[in-house]
């Protein structure tokens, strides 16, 4: 996905900048994964040069999958989120997304914005914790 | 031609029970004895008749250790009668026939009953629902059972981007994108939660497979929901979509360039990637091997011809029991 690009100094005259990828790629959410907000909450909204990040992961483990709340950082500021969309495969006949996805929470655990623009799995509605989110949601997969 | 005797002393079982496979000198003619202590018993274990060579056979012969013919239904049919009737079928029909992939056990040493079984489960539960005939790149609407959903069934349409596993545990994936997100849902063909499979359109594509459509431009993943099914008529052959795909910019979640793949534009590829794609690919004399070959070639004729046996008989019931619906 993203690389970090290495200023190589023996070839700067020719190749300044030499791209490689040194970690190998992690589908799941962990500390340090590159996030995306999918509601209209003008935070998530304004966090586009320098994406979110997770930095928490409120389970046991410590990997986040899909409906756990996750603890990111946003625009300098730390902000609850709730996992709503991943790119590891999970159970058969639920979605795999192509991005992982999150809304951003209150500390009460209230959704932030006022609607989810992209669709939301179906199976995270057996969660009756999270009818506040349904709420918001728009489309169901 | 003299019959030959083989006493296997250092055998075991089951490898006694695929020397007649295997085994080049025998010919169809030869009793084989069932253990290393012969009792006596020179006969066969199973048939009366000692099967010829010509004999198509519906199950193995040794199936347990009581030497009991297992009471299979499997019509015996000569094995040239078998291939004259085809060869026949072949000249009338233009098109070839459609044989489900999933009816064709994958490499390897299985358990041929237990194959013929799971084989036999399929087919009931395709006498319960439809399951079209659909390919890779083929357009499908999937309508599944979803208790929390208004009418507790949820439908998603989607492009065919593989399809894999025998029998019972066949699954195919389904991508779309939907409003700017691209998602796809891996659906087991027999599970009983899947109500209804509809083929808006029918077409194949270039590769085995579209994984690349991750990396592609979200355009070719883009597939209307509402969109009214095109019917194909039948006879004509299934038309192939050789569309080449144009791909997002770099970094991709796989190096496409190095899977030999028809359907997408690789032209953006850097001349020094290109250079290493050669390393590979496999040369052409490994590509014909017939090991690494496509699983269906790994089946004995013989046992091809079984299965496709199967799957005609199956197709008859559907048609009888259509018919007598309407």
């Amino acid at each position: 996905m993203w690389q970090r690009s290495v200023l190589c100094l023996a070839r700067q005259t020719t190749c300044p900048l030499m791209k490689f990828s040194t970690t190998t790629p992690c589908s799941a959410i962990i500390l340090r994964t590159r996030l995306r907000v999918v509601d209209n909450s003008a935070l998530g909204a304004s966090a586009i040069d320098r994406p979110p990040y997770c930095i928490h992961v409120y389970n046991k483990k410590h990997v986040g999958k899909l409906g756990d709340t996750v603890l990111v950082a946003i625009k300098g500021e730390k902000k609850k989120a709730l996992v709503v969309g991943v790119r590891r495969p999970g159970d058969n006949m639920t979605p795999r997304f192509d991005t992982n996805n999150i809304i951003l929470l209150e500390d009460n655990g209230n959704p932030t914005g006022t609607r989810i623009t992209v669709p939301i799995p179906s199976v995270l509605r057996k969660r009756t914790d999270l009818s506040k989110v349904f709420a918001i949601a728009t489309k169901f997969v | 031609m003299p019959r030959i005797a083989f006493n296997f002393v250092r055998s075991v079982g089951k490898a006694h029970s695929l020397h007649k496979y295997n085994c080049r000198l025998c010919c169809g003619n030869v009793r084989h004895f069932a253990s290393q202590d012969s009792s006596g018993k020179d006969e066969p274990p199973t048939n009366s008749k000692s099967p010829s060579d010509n004999e198509v056979d519906a199950i193995p012969e040794r199936l347990s250790p009581d030497n009991k013919a297992a009471t299979l239904p499997a019509p015996k049919i000569s094995l040239d009668l078998l291939r004259r009737r085809q060869a026949q079928k072949k000249d009338q029909e233009q098109v070839e026939k459609f044989i489900t992939p999933e009816i064709y056990p994958p490499m390897g040493r299985r358990s041929k009953i237990l194959d013929y079984l799971e084989r036999q489960d399929c087919f009931k539960r395709r006498m319960v629902m439809d399951i079209p005939e659909f390919y890779v790149g083929s357009i499908l609407a999937v309508t599944m059972a979803d208790p929390h959903a208004n009418g507790k069934t949820s439908r998603l349409v989607g492009i065919c981007i593989e399809r894999k596993n025998y029998g019972l545990g066949a699954s195919f994936k389904l991508r779309n994108v939907i409003d700017g997100q691209g998602l796809e849902v891996l659906y087991e063909l027999y599970s009983p939660l899947l109500h209804k499979l509809e083929v808006l359109k029918l077409e194949k594509r270039t590769d085995a497979h579209l994984l690349y459509l991750r990396d592609a431009l979200p355009e070719y993943s883009t597939i209307d929901p509402d969109m009214i099914a095109i019917k194909h008529p039948p006879g004509r052959p299934v038309p192939v979509n050789d569309i080449v795909v144009k791909m997002k910019p770099r970094p991709w979640h796989r190096r496409w360039e190095r899977y030999e793949l028809k359907g997408l534009d690789v032209s953006g590829v850097s001349q020094s990637r290109m250079a290493t794609v050669q390393d590979h690919i496999l040369p052409e004399y490994k590509k014909m091997d017939l090991l690494m070959m496509y699983p269906r070639y790994d089946i004995t004729e013989k046992d091809r011809m079984r299965i496709e046996r199967e799957w005609e008989v199956h197709q008859n019931e559907l048609e009888r029991t259509a018919k007598k619906g309407s």
